[in-house]
């Protein structure tokens, strides 16, 4: 896996290249996000257009991601998964915690 | 179509490989090629876990029959584990009571059609079966 940063003012972006499995890989989506807390970015999109496999050490690193961020009053929003991302999504109902967008400019629209 | 595998997790590579052939060897369409990365990976990652004591290959074999696709993983030398017992998560906690673990086995018991698990011998089989459509499969 791995993860390409863009950074703006009010939000970054991480973009998500190949499988997206589990948090014993380097670099890890959760280290990234530390990494962007301390910086003091909070606000967060995840671009997971690339990503065609996740297991679910996958969704649930998303999910602990999400609480850091919002504890810190922060937000985490996911861009353009794919079909089989956004059926398990579905089947574990996390697609009523995250908030999911077809278009960057939508997800960015949701930080400001 | 059948092959051992070393119980280590840098054999996932290997695994989706063995998956995409055979996919493609009766030529599976995106949906059951995904059902079967993700099932196979989600047990053999249990197995390779929760198991690491013994240095025994785990077999995986994947069968096209009309109709349906059966995946049989066998996990020789282990304690049992019967993941058709373990409890079930609340998908339906919100963010702060959502707990991490257990949504493999949660995930793979709802898109299997049906989860069998005998332990003979010191050791775990696990059969999932799926239905499919003609549609999945030809393609």
């Amino acid at each position: 896996m791995e993860i390409l940063e863009q950074s703006q003012a009010t939000y970054t972006i991480l973009t998500v290249q190949g499988d997206f499995l589990c948090e014993d890989e380097k670099p890890t989506i959760r280290d990234t996000i530390l990494r962007d807390i301390s910086a003091g970015k909070k606000f967060i999109v995840i671009d997971l257009r690339n990503v065609h496999h996740m297991n679910s050490c996958g969704l649930g690193s998303l999910v602990s991601c999400m609480t850091t961020l919002r504890k810190c009053g922060g937000d985490l929003v996911l861009l353009a998964p794919t079909d089989n991302v956004k059926f398990l999504l579905s089947v574990t109902k996390l697609n009523s915690i995250f908030k999911v967008y077809a278009t960057k400019e939508e997800a960015i629209a949701n930080f400001h | 179509m059948e092959r051992a595998f070393p119980r280590k997790l840098e054999s996932l590579e290997e695994i989706f490989s063995f998956i995409r052939v055979f996919g493609l060897e009766h030529k599976l369409k995106d949906g059951p090629l995904f059902f079967m990365d993700f099932t196979v990976e989600e047990i053999f990652t249990n197995m390779v876990k929760y198991n690491s004591k013994s240095r025994a290959e785990v077999t995986i074999s994947l069968e096209h029959r009309p109709g349906e696709l059966v995946l049989t993983l066998v996990d020789t030398d282990a304690d049992p584990f019967d993941i058709t017992r373990t409890p079930d998560v609340d998908v339906s906690r919100g963010l702060e009571e959502r707990k991490v673990g257990g949504l493999g086995i949660h995930l793979v018991r709802q898109l299997a059609d049906s989860l069998d698990y005998t332990y003979v011998n010191r050791q775990n089989k696990i059969i999932i079966k799926k239905k499919i459509e003609d549609a999945d499969a030809n393609g």
